[in-house]
């Protein structure tokens, strides 16, 4: 059936997974606020915002809404990064869940509008996690919420929102293969020779490969099969657990050897979350998952 | 749940992931009138407006900046935005690789230059050094050819007259 399978877990385990990375990445960046957002920062206010739709959310509406009761730009910026965290932290638990999913997306779309110059993979897809997290029922199970009763009705139902969540993902993977297969580095692997050797993400002294490339092009091969094929196989239950081991040491390996981390990280929440608990917990633990949980 | 609300949840999510499909493949309706300007706005809000093209078709070359700070008095230093801090550095490389885009480059090159001139006080010129990382390929590699970093662009900019601090030792 479409919508047949037990859907708050998953969608639960994506709430956690999305806040965890988020907060991590908060705690990463926490020492360059000033740097990365501040109206002096790297890539001013004045010039930021050049690039912004006037309707856009941005840090400089906090400050020009809070300079009248004395507030600096450097406290307006920190007010939006505290308000980010402790959101995130509420998101995690579940506490007032859809509260803090919405606090947590406005918050982090100004901020990421006012270092937009700065935004990259992980910045997009955390925008589109916390607009799920604030529609979706993310909140109905392992939260505080659920533990307390204070669930609020499901503005998306738990079955479609899943299903919303799976196909999002498969169309992201889709057309991220789709478009690297359009060139000929992914296909001869100079892209895989190219990625490694930029001096942004070399990890480990891999010139080595430039005498190996078959093994770049069979990594550059895999990369296309694993994106490309995870809009086919990734339903099917015979081929879903394959798919999301794929997927999973994909991203393992984008972190080791690129240093992406906290991109890698969020990706992996995406598949494990949402398609990686079907997978892996079997009948049985499904039916014990669901009996503990009520 | 009410079958009414259902059958509204399912339209919205399928309407939500023609978007998201639309945008994925950069089709997209003239944004500057409506529908598309508030597709394109529903778009942005909720991310459905992303496209997916991450080091594709190819691997872009990384651009870095180097900062020549010059003293009024005393020798000239170099300086860059890296902060050795992984994720913050991450961000700060993507900054830089707008500058591979013609229009952004004197823009982007004078908030720099302003961090520069905020970050030392005593400069009184500072010249953005922008260069790109020139790759050779694995064939190129392995008959000798390295890797260097070409200059690309240059400019100077000047403290305003205004901002200028005065020597230390003529300070009381």
């Amino acid at each position: 059936m479409l919508f047949g399978e037990p859907s708050l877990v998953p969608l639960a385990l994506f709430r956690m997974g999305v806040a965890g990375v988020l907060l991590a990445q908060a705690v990463a960046v926490s020492p360059d606020l000033s740097a990365l957002f501040g109206s002096h920062g790297v890539v001013q206010w004045s010039i930021g915002e050049i690039v912004l739709r006037g309707w856009q959310p941005r840090i400089g509406w906090v400050a020009r809404a809070l300079a009248p009761f004395g507030v600096s730009d450097a406290g307006a910026m920190l007010a939006v990064f505290l308000a980010n965290v402790t959101s995130l932290l509420a998101l995690g638990l579940g506490y007032r869940t859809r509260t803090a999913a919405l606090l947590a997306w406005c918050s982090d779309t100004a901020l990421t509008n006012t270092g937009g110059f700065g935004a990259y993979g992980l910045s997009a897809f955390a925008h589109v996690a916390l607009f799920y997290c604030l529609v979706c029922p993310v909140g109905s199970r392992l939260s505080v919420d659920a533990r307390t009763g204070r669930c609020p009705p499901a503005l998306v139902p738990a079955p479609v929102a899943l299903r919303l969540l799976q196909a999002h993902v498969a169309i992201v993977y889709l057309a991220s293969g789709i478009e690297k297969a359009r060139g000929p580095q992914w296909w001869n692997g100079e892209a895989i020779w190219r990625a490694v050797m930029q001096p942004q993400f070399a990890q480990h002294q891999l010139t080595w490969l430039s005498g190996a490339p078959v093994v770049t092009r069979l990594v550059g091969l895999s990369t296309l099969v694993v994106e490309i094929g995870y809009a086919l196989f990734i339903w099917p239950r015979a081929t879903r657990r394959l798919w999301v081991m794929a997927t999973v040491a994909l991203h393992l390996g984008i972190a080791i050897f690129l240093g992406l981390w906290l991109f890698s990280a969020m990706m992996i929440v995406l598949t494990a979350s949402l398609f990686g608990y079907a997978a892996f917990a079997g009948p049985w633990r499904r039916r014990s998952v669901s009996a503990w949980l009520g | 749940m009410g079958s009414r609300r259902l059958r509204f949840a399912i339209g919205w999510a399928l309407a939500h992931l023609i978007a998201v499909a639309t945008a994925a493949a950069h089709l997209s309706l003239d944004s500057s009138k409506p529908p598309g300007n508030l597709v394109r706005a529903y778009g942005d809000l909720t991310g459905a407006a992303n496209n997916y093209g991450f080091f594709a078709p190819a691997v872009a070359s990384q651009i870095r900046a180097r900062f020549l700070i010059a003293p009024a008095e005393g020798p000239s230093s170099v300086d860059t935005l890296e902060v050795r801090r992984p994720e913050t550095d991450l961000r700060l490389n993507t900054m830089l690789s707008f500058f591979g885009v013609s229009e952004a480059q004197d823009l982007l090159a004078r908030s720099w230059a302003a961090t520069m001139f905020g970050k030392h006080p005593e400069a009184v010129t500072v010249t953005v050094v922008a260069d790109t990382f020139m790759l050779p390929t694995m064939r190129e590699y392995r008959e000798g050819k390295r890797p260097q970093w070409v200059e690309f662009y240059r400019g100077v900019f000047a403290r305003a007259a205004r901002d200028r601090r005065p020597p230390v030792s003529s300070l009381p």
